[in-house]
């Protein structure tokens, strides 16, 4: 791509490291305001269950300020998923729920003087369960022996499809078909849910939360304490971790409401067990795909059924159910494939938006029965895929946007490379001990790029050059500590050629920032807000010269900008922007300042592929990740050490996904992975080096030539490592994660 | 409303004096890794706390004749890094060095470890091997001294009297013993074992297994000894030879001492890693012992 590149593709310090590595950085559970009170949720023990809450003897514990509880809420039922109003969805939750539908269910806040006031409160509060039979896991909710609400627990089906599968699989010389599950996933944020809200002396609504997207929480929480959006401000504070946990509104709602009603601020803070059993989860999924292939290696059909659990409330039963689907018809080229997913009601947590949003789920399957596709016929797993991937620009078969520049090819033969794959995988088995088996393995995956031939993708920018010769680029962002705000600020230097130190960017509040239309969700920010940035920075840059010209009276082909200077050519009077900026106030009567709004123009896909070696050892069932390989076709990475960032991140999320993480939920729908100790993820000793590879090569509807790497990053390890134990050990265990109990079944079950 | 107490007495004398007013929800404190926890998660609000981590005498590790006398309010880390240890008592080294994280290793203790008596503890199933006693002091500044089989009784209770605090841990060495343990968890470091095994032998002249004594933690409420296991080794020749038999004896041990357990058809293939590690490494040790003798 372009050489001359000066900012862009830099490997930039940004700005908050300092703070954040230091202690510094205030979280929203450092702040304090006067007169603050403190909250807790009460969330319900039981998964299924009319509730009677006795608060008699928790309010007589001295600083207790209010209990509520259903009865004392305004009964406007909303869904947490909605992130405007345009988003069809069954509205089914309150911001304190009637009856307890699963175990973490929000049944009753609490408020006081002091934390400890809050936590003897909680203790003395009884709660009377009248259980009701519960419906956990998939095959319990399709029986609809009990129904959770409505006339079926089945929340949202549909197909989609292309080219007509049964003449297709008449035409297969195979039909490979595989059952797998994925597990429910806690996002394990570091910083747990927290929100601080106030009423201003207008009687505005003031709400500091770590969130996804402002206006989401603006909507639903003007809708619910039926107020204008207008008088409702949200503010995204420093935020420690979200990965699409803090995506839909879970405090935001209640503790405004607690703030209104009191007139005094609220803090509301959630524990790890609060957020691993009442807030969202990666939905689990049962999928079953029928592959059919010819001989020689080809695809010609595919029929998908993913079956989803959906938690106790719609949410994201139509989104989740759709991400999945659509994924499927843009990594292979298959002419006929038909998909259908089926979403269910259960007594667990309801699902929400979690790092790839439906892709880790659906590749943690078809990549496992594409690999047995391959072995079908006796040809390597990486040829076979070769064999089938989609090619630059071409079109989706059901008619989503195009994949624009996909790369996916590249990526995999990048890797066989640098993987050595052919020769590991002569070498392999020359490793293996009586207790230990290695294997290789690998598998593709891809995501989209916001939300563009879906739901609206736009974005308004507000870009200013100050007199004090700073760039305020005022956008809805939300860093949610993948370092956007300097993604953004590193897109405009480029175009303004100015140090990116002078750029300021605040992030997302309902009062400052321009309106955006779906937030920071989707892998869409780099893509669509970048490509807004760059736009608004084109656009001043325009007006710069432009305004330069005027004042200096010299034609536009004649003006310099470098290094945060301005001037003619040849000219040794050069002018900061920002003496630009004073004169244009002073002598033009203007601002210099552009507002503008940018649609997002494409939705390409980007691609990854994952390879793994791994070490398995057959007494105790533990797999080591001895080699882990990512290729990434990105476009163009705008700050290559955030990019690595986001890769070795995803990596250790996927690795979890494959070997440990799993929020376990007994028959009576407790949960018992409730803290760390319990809910393993991948830590430090058992964290392998992430290798990785790029494939830069421009897409050119992306900023710069950049797509999306943020969600994509946790796809392809989990469905590599699978391939690679499979490998190893000679079996085919498609159930995640792959616990140390699970493998010794397989070995066993395989004797 | 109640005000919470915090005493940190710095000799025995003091403590005793302390323990006279000791109550119900007055807790020892011995570094505090599970007592946090278990405050928090019992939302305890009213309690006192007896800090002993500040009377010195009791964080020393010492060898006196064959004895071995550690502090009760020795760390993890201490006792991972005591060169005696690493000498008399391999197997305890092993197991402290796979407690928790660092940061819990700086903190908790050996004597905490004991009276906390998790069914998952690790140094309990070493202790339990080398026949570990401890001495206890009580209010009246009586020192006792009992078997830790005997005041341990699992799944987080132990027989101790209100007004007792253990303050050392004794058990004997003898020369030619090697001894090793393993644990396997959920995952490599920073895990709650699943199962664990302690395994102590001593080799006379001839190569031959005089002594063995074999434990496995996690499989019970408390450790429990595998007669099983240790009739297999003695009279053996010590050697990667009695391997494949120790392999299938532990799984009969694991079968038998959990018969109905769902996690039985997992440890019982499992403990063959336990065994085979153990194995491994009592071969290192021995290897080197040798190593000494010739130089």
């Amino acid at each position: 791509m372009n050489k001359k590149l000066k900012y862009v593709g830099k490997g930039l310090i940004r700005e908050d490291s300092y703070d954040k590595a230091s202690g510094k950085a205030k979280y929203v559970c450092d702040m304090e305001k006067h007169n603050m009170l403190h909250a807790r949720l009460l969330l319900s023990e039981k998964a299924h269950a009319e509730i009677k809450i006795d608060k008699k003897q928790a309010l007589k514990i001295p600083g207790i300020v209010a209990i509520y509880t259903y009865d004392d809420i305004p009964k406007i039922a909303y869904n947490s998923h909605q992130w405007y109003p345009g988003v069809s969805a069954l509205e089914d939750e309150y911001i304190l729920n009637d009856k307890a539908r699963f175990v973490g269910d929000r049944i009753a806040i609490v408020v006081g003087e002091t934390k400890e006031s809050v936590n003897r409160a909680l203790k003395e509060i009884k709660v009377e369960y009248n259980e009701l039979s519960n419906v956990i896991g998939i095959e319990s909710a399709e029986k609809d022996e009990m129904i959770i609400k409505g006339n079926t627990n089945l929340a949202f089906s549909k197909k989609l499809s292309c080219g007509n599968i049964d003449e297709s699989f008449k035409k297969a010389d195979f039909i490979i078909e595989d059952i797998g599950t994925t597990q429910k996933i806690h996002h394990a944020a570091m910083e747990t849910h927290s929100c601080l809200a106030e009423k201003d002396e207008i009687g505005n609504i003031i709400v500091w939360m770590p969130c996804q997207v402002v206006f989401q929480e603006q909507y639903i929480i003007a809708k619910v304490l039926e107020m204008p959006y207008s008088k409702v401000r949200v503010i995204k504070s420093i935020m420690g971790g979200s990965f699409g946990g803090k995506g839909q509104p879970i405090l935001g709602p209640i503790c405004a409401f607690a703030a209104k009603e009191l007139n005094r601020p609220v803090k509301l803070i959630m524990d790890r067990k609060d957020v691993i059993q009442g807030t969202r989860s990666r939905n689990a999924s049962r999928i079953i795909v029928k592959t059919g292939i010819t001989k020689d290696g080809k695809i010609v059909g595919r029929e998908i059924t993913a079956n989803i659990d959906g938690g106790a409330y719609y949410t994201n039963a139509a989104a989740i159910a759709l991400a999945m689907g659509k994924k499927s018809f843009r990594l292979y080229d298959i002419d006929s494939q038909i998909f259908t997913g089926n979403t269910y009601y259960t007594n667990t947590i309801p699902g929400g938006a979690c790092r790839g949003y439906g892709s880790p789920q659906i590749h943690a399957v078809t990549e496992l029965n594409i690999d047995n596709a391959a072995r079908k016929i006796g040809m390597d797993t990486c040829e076979f895929r070769l064999n089938n991937v989609v090619s630059p620009n071409a079109e989706d078969p059901i008619g989503a946007p195009n994949l624009g520049n996909a790369r996916i090819r590249e990526c995999i033969t990048k890797g066989m490379k640098r993987f050595n794959w052919y020769e590991r995988k002569q070498l392999i088995n020359n490793k293996n001990t009586d207790r230990y088996a290695y294997g290789i393995g690998m598998a593709c995956a891809t995501h989209g790029n916001g939300y563009h031939g879906a739901f609206p993708d736009f974005t308004n920018v507000d870009i200013s050059i100050l007199p004090s010769n700073v760039v305020w680029i005022k956008v809805g962002i939300h860093d949610q500590g993948c370092g956007t705000v300097q993604t953004m600020k590193q897109i405009a230097a480029e175009v303004l050629d100015i140090d990116p130190v002078s750029i300021n960017i605040p992030q997302a509040d309902t009062f400052i920032s321009p309106y955006d239309s779906a937030g920071s969700q989707a892998s869409r920010v780099t893509f669509v807000c970048g490509g807004a940035v760059k736009r608004a920075a084109e656009q001043i840059r325009e007006k710069l010269i432009n305004n330069f010209c005027k004042l200096n009276g010299c034609s536009k082909e004649k003006v310099i900008l470098k290094d945060g200077y301005i001037y003619k050519e040849n000219s040794s009077e050069k002018y900061t922007y920002g003496q630009i900026a004073l004169e244009t106030e002073t002598n033009l009567e203007e601002s210099l300042n552009v507002n503008m709004t940018y649609k997002s123009p494409a939705n390409p896909a980007v691609y990854a592929v994952s390879f793994v070696e791994v070490k398995v050892d057959k007494y105790t069932g533990q797999v080591e990740v001895k080699d882990i390989l990512e290729v990434h076709d990105i476009g163009q990475s705008i700050n290559p050490v955030l990019v690595e960032g986001q890769i070795q991140g995803g990596a250790q999320m996927s690795i979890g996904m494959a070997l440990c993480e799993e929020i376990e939920i007994n028959k009576n729908g407790r949960v018992k992975s409730e803290n760390f100790s319990k809910y393993h993820i991948i830590n430090a000793p058992d964290m392998p080096e992430i290798k990785m590879e790029l494939v830069e090569k421009c897409e050119p509807t992306g900023p710069f030539g950049a797509k999306s790497v943020g969600e994509l990053v946790a796809v392809a390890p989990a469905p590599a490592i699978l391939n690679a134990i499979n490998n190893a050990l000679d079996t085919n265990i498609t159930v995640y994660p792959a616990t140390p109990e699970r493998i010794i079944e397989a070995i066993t079950n395989k004797e | 409303m109640h005000k919470n107490k915090f005493s940190a007495p710095q000799t025995l004398k003091e403590l005793s004096k302390a323990l006279k007013t000791k109550k119900e929800n007055c807790f020892i404190a011995a570094g505090g890794t599970d007592l946090a926890v278990k405050i928090n998660k019992n939302r305890i609000f009213d309690y006192s706390i007896i800090d002993i981590t500040k009377i010195q005498e009791l964080e020393k590790i010492e060898m006196i004749n064959n004895s071995i006398i550690i502090g009760a309010c020795t760390t993890m880390q201490s006792i991972e890094n005591s060169e005696i240890l690493k000498v008399y008592a391999p197997a305890l080294v092993k197991a402290a060095s796979k407690v928790g994280s660092t940061q819990i290793r700086n903190r908790a203790t050996i004597g905490g470890n004991i009276a906390n008596a998790s069914q998952s503890a690790d140094t309990l199933t070493v202790l339990m091997t080398y026949n570990a006693e401890v001495e206890i002091i009580n209010s009246q500044g009586k020192i006792v001294t009992n078997k830790v089989n005997d005041i341990v009784k699992g799944l987080e209770k132990n027989l101790l009297n209100q007004d007792e605090v253990i303050t050392k841990i004794k058990f004997k060495v003898e020369d030619n013993e090697l001894s090793s343990f393993s644990k396997v968890g959920a995952r490599k470091a920073v895990t709650i074992s699943k199962i664990n095994c302690c395994i102590k032998i001593k080799i006379n002249k001839s190569n031959l297994i005089e002594k063995a004594e074999v434990y496995f933690g996690a499989i019970g409420p408390k450790p429990i000894k595998s007669e099983i296991v240790e009739n297999v080794l003695v009279g053996k020749k010590f050697s990667k030879e009695v391997l494949s038999v120790l392999l299938d004896k532990s799984s009969l041990q694991v079968n038998e001492a959990i018969p109905t357990r769902a996690s039985r058809y997992y440890k019982r293939i499992a403990v063959k890693g336990l065994v085979d590690s153990i194995l491994n490494d009592l071969i290192e040790q021995e290897q080197s012992l040798e190593g000494d003798l010739y130089e």
